[in-house]
């Protein structure tokens, strides 16, 4: 990073239109974060105009500086903090026109920290329509800093927004506004002795009780809490003050369009048989729209495969590359489809505002198992991954409803599960119609409902058992019904699905290579198979032998030898030690799972296959029987559907809830529903 | 006559009156539900479930323990 880049810091209430103006402003040049995800942790992008170059770091949309969600609080430690390495050099704070006076209460917060800022009002063309109109010539007279007006969906004023961006900004400091209890010398001399940045951070840190000034408090006659509820009463006071002087009204334009269709929305039938139609279509889609670009997908890996083979020197780096890397390659790619269109519905249900009816309408029922209305967004997420879904759950107040939506979102079934089901489903369900249903689709659907049910019933577990607390509640904002702009929603979704492919391939290529190795090297054994295999079938003609001799040799590798290894483990569940190799590689990532499986049939196998046929013409090379029976795959998926088997989820677990206790609970108790659920399915079928 | 937030029916409005003391008064504070504040209860999501309302200009959906709380002229 040069050091004439600056750093800018996006900041605003959730629901305002943030993460549409951070698109505007780097458009594609944006780091891909970690993971997939809507608005989680901080988002890096950059941009040049004029010369300059900026950095920009999209924070999640918060309330106020006073936490009461992890969200919050991450926010709040960001922008307190001068000495930190990576603070900002300049804030945009946003705000939405069509909700000036609770989003001002924010931005009056965040000044007070003497940051230099810019306030920037969003949707202002959406407002001007709806007869919002405001004066931000007098509006920066009163605030003391630049005020700029923008549509970051149209683009307008954005030019100017960077241009102010480019300038020095020396923001006015307002008299002292946010409390009449303590004085400014007061908190002037706490200050000091606490080293703190602005007298508003000084104020800050005795309502978080992080200052111990109880006898100053003593004197004046009042409590951190009594300071608190007074700073908002004196916030809104003095944004009342002049509100009327900026802004106008013409309520003859309004449009109450919000309202009517929430009467629709949120209406006790038809809100739910429409938030119940919505699911029903994005599920359609992933399965009848992903299942073309999928079935390409495979055939072109498969394809791709056999003509590296063919147009590379034959010799070990061929082998690697088209028995080991392409397969594993292709088993990351084909989730492209099915991310990219759940990325697009949920998108379009953020930007819309329909997220928030969403919270609205499943908070009772959520309580009830002990979740929040807000854990349905994480809960949807993690029907893509578990990991934007886990991170998602920071918005929830309530620590005991945030515990139990991060513990039980790896259950719900995630899109690394779906190829295992996919490949699995093909191989022992009929590829017919049932009426107007397609029977695989009716099993894939079946998968999706037993990982819901499970969920529930762990969730409902876990609030028995885990004690309550009131540490937070439900309050949240219903926006305006806006239509989102497909640039926009384009530009989420690229984000995502790259992101994913990249994170995950990364692991995926990683295991790949190792689990080729380990199948084509080995002991005394596997060195002398080709000596060892002539001497015990003298009878059987040459091809015969070559084929014994491949599968000699995969025993003997030392990917063979972990198998067999585990196999008395795993024997009662149906499995053989090549579904061993599967599942131990595939403990990282589940999906690597089809990437093995095609990877340890390859090296089997002559012929370039795809991996669905392969799977089905496996046979035990003891007994001779199919390996993939009714019962076998049935125990199968029950593995997939209930097991932990990422180590990424296990990771932001941690991360999320800073408790070894919490995730070890969440790995121990799905590893051993998983195994128990499969013993019982082979058991009962076989 | 004062009543609490909780008894308003559908499409009624009115405005808040007090705020009882409670863990939440800030946040309810900072989401605008302050003693003066025009409402206006636009839905009621069913089996006791969170209550939207109108609050000036912005939409605040809040369940009802903490809307039993909140004391309003009717």
């Amino acid at each position: 990073m040069t050091s004439s880049q600056k750093k800018i810091a996006l900041v605003g209430n959730p629901n305002i239109g943030k993460t549409t103006l951070f698109n505007k402003l780097c458009g594609l040049s944006q780091k891909t974060g970690n993971y997939p995800g809507v608005t989680i942790d901080k988002k890096k992008g950059k941009f040049k105009f004029n010369n300059s170059e900026f950095e920009v770091i999209d924070l999640p949309g918060i309330n106020s500086l006073y936490p009461k969600s992890k969200d919050e609080e991450l926010v709040i430690n960001y922008l307190a903090d001068k000495s930190k390495a990576d603070f900002p050099d300049k804030i945009i704070v946003t705000v939405s026109a069509l909700n000036l006076k609770r989003n001002l209460y924010l931005f009056h917060q965040i000044k007070d920290l003497e940051i230099p800022l810019i306030l920037a009002i969003n949707m202002t063309d959406i407002a001007e329509k709806r007869g919002i109109f405001i004066d931000e010539k007098e509006l920066q007279n009163i605030v003391g800093c630049p005020v700029i007006k923008i549509s970051a969906k149209t683009g307008l004023g954005i030019n100017n927004l960077k241009t102010a961006l480019t300038s020095e900004l020396t923001p006015d400091r307002l008299a002292q506004n946010y409390t009449t209890e303590l004085s400014s010398d007061i908190l002037s001399e706490l200050k000091h002795k606490h080293k703190k940045h602005t007298n508003y951070h000084t104020f800050l840190s005795i309502t978080h009780t992080e200052i111990d000034a109880n006898d100053i408090l003593a004197q004046n006659n009042t409590s951190a809490r009594k300071l608190k509820v007074n700073e908002s009463i004196l916030r809104y006071k003095f944004i009342k003050s002049y509100l009327d002087n900026v802004l106008t009204v013409d309520k003859s334009k309004a449009n109450d369009f919000t309202t009517r269709a929430d009467k629709l929305l949120l209406h006790p039938i038809w809100g739910y048989a429409i938030f119940g139609l919505i699911l029903f279509t994005i599920f359609q889609s992933l399965f009848a729209l992903a299942a073309f670009p999928m079935d390409w997908i495979d055939n072109l890996t498969t394809n791709f495969a056999e003509v590296s083979k063919l147009w590379m020197p034959e010799g070990y780096l061929n082998d690697l590359i088209s028995d080991g890397i392409v397969p594993g390659i292709g088993g990351i790619l084909i989730f492209i489809p099915q991310i990219a269109i759940l990325f697009l519905f949920f998108s379009i249900l953020e930007e819309s505002g329909y997220m928030s009816r969403i919270v609205f309408l499943m908070d009772k029922l959520m309580q009830r198992i002990g979740m929040s209305g807000k854990s349905v967004v994480p809960l949807m997420s993690s029907l893509a991954c578990a990991i934007p879904g886990i991170m998602a759950a920071r918005s929830i107040e309530n620590k005991k409803e945030r515990l139990i939506t991060i513990l039980i979102a790896p259950l719900l079934t995630c899109s690394a599960r779906l190829p295992v089901y996919v490949v699995l489903i093909s191989l022992v369900v009929p590829d017919e119609y049932y009426g107007p249903f397609n029977l695989q689709g009716l099993a894939m659907f079946g998968m999706y409902f037993i990982g819901i049910f499970a969920s529930f019933i762990v969730a409902l577990i876990f609030k028995l058992i885990l004690k309550s607390d009131y540490s937070g509640t439900l309050l949240l904002e219903m926006p305006q019904y806006l239509w989102p702009s497909a640039k926009n929603t384009l530009i989420t979704v690229w984000k995502n699905v790259s992101s994913f492919v990249i994170n995950a391939g990364k692991i995926i290529l990683a295991t790949s290579v190792i689990l080729f190795v380990l199948a084509t090297k080995g002991g005394d054994n596997f060195d002398n198979a080709n000596e060892i295999v002539s001497q015990q079938y003298i009878t059987l003609s040459k091809d015969e032998i070559k084929t014994k001799v491949v599968s000699y040799q995969l025993e003997n590798s030392y990917l063979g030898m972990i198998g067999k290894s585990i196999e008395p483990a795993i024997k009662p569940l149906g499995y053989d030690w090549k579904i061993g190799i599967a599942l131990i590689s595939s403990l990282a990532a589940r999906e690597v799972f089809v990437g093995t499986m095609s990877t340890i049939y390859s090296i089997n196998s002559e012929e370039s296959l795809t991996i669905k046929n392969r799977l089905a013409q496996e046979r035990n090379t003891e007994t001779g029987e199919l390996t993939f029976t009714l019962a076998t795959a049935v125990s199968l998926l029950l593995f997939y559907a209930f097991s932990l088997q990422c180590f990424s989820t296990v990771a932001v677990t941690y991360k999320e809830t800073k408790s070894i206790k919490w995730t070890a609970i969440q790995f121990i108790y799905m590893s051993v529903f998983a195994y128990l659920a499969a013993l019982i399915a082979f058991q009962l079928l076989s | 006559m004062s009543c609490k937030l909780t008894d308003i029916k559908i499409n009624q409005s009115g405005t808040i009156k007090e705020v009882i003391d409670n863990p939440l008064i800030t946040k309810l504070f900072e989401f605008g539900l302050l003693p003066g504040a025009s409402f206006k209860v636009l839905n009621i999501a069913p089996f006791n479930g969170p209550i939207s309302i109108l609050i000036e200009d912005t939409r605040i959906a809040l369940r009802r323990k903490e809307a039993q709380f909140i004391l309003v002229n009717c």
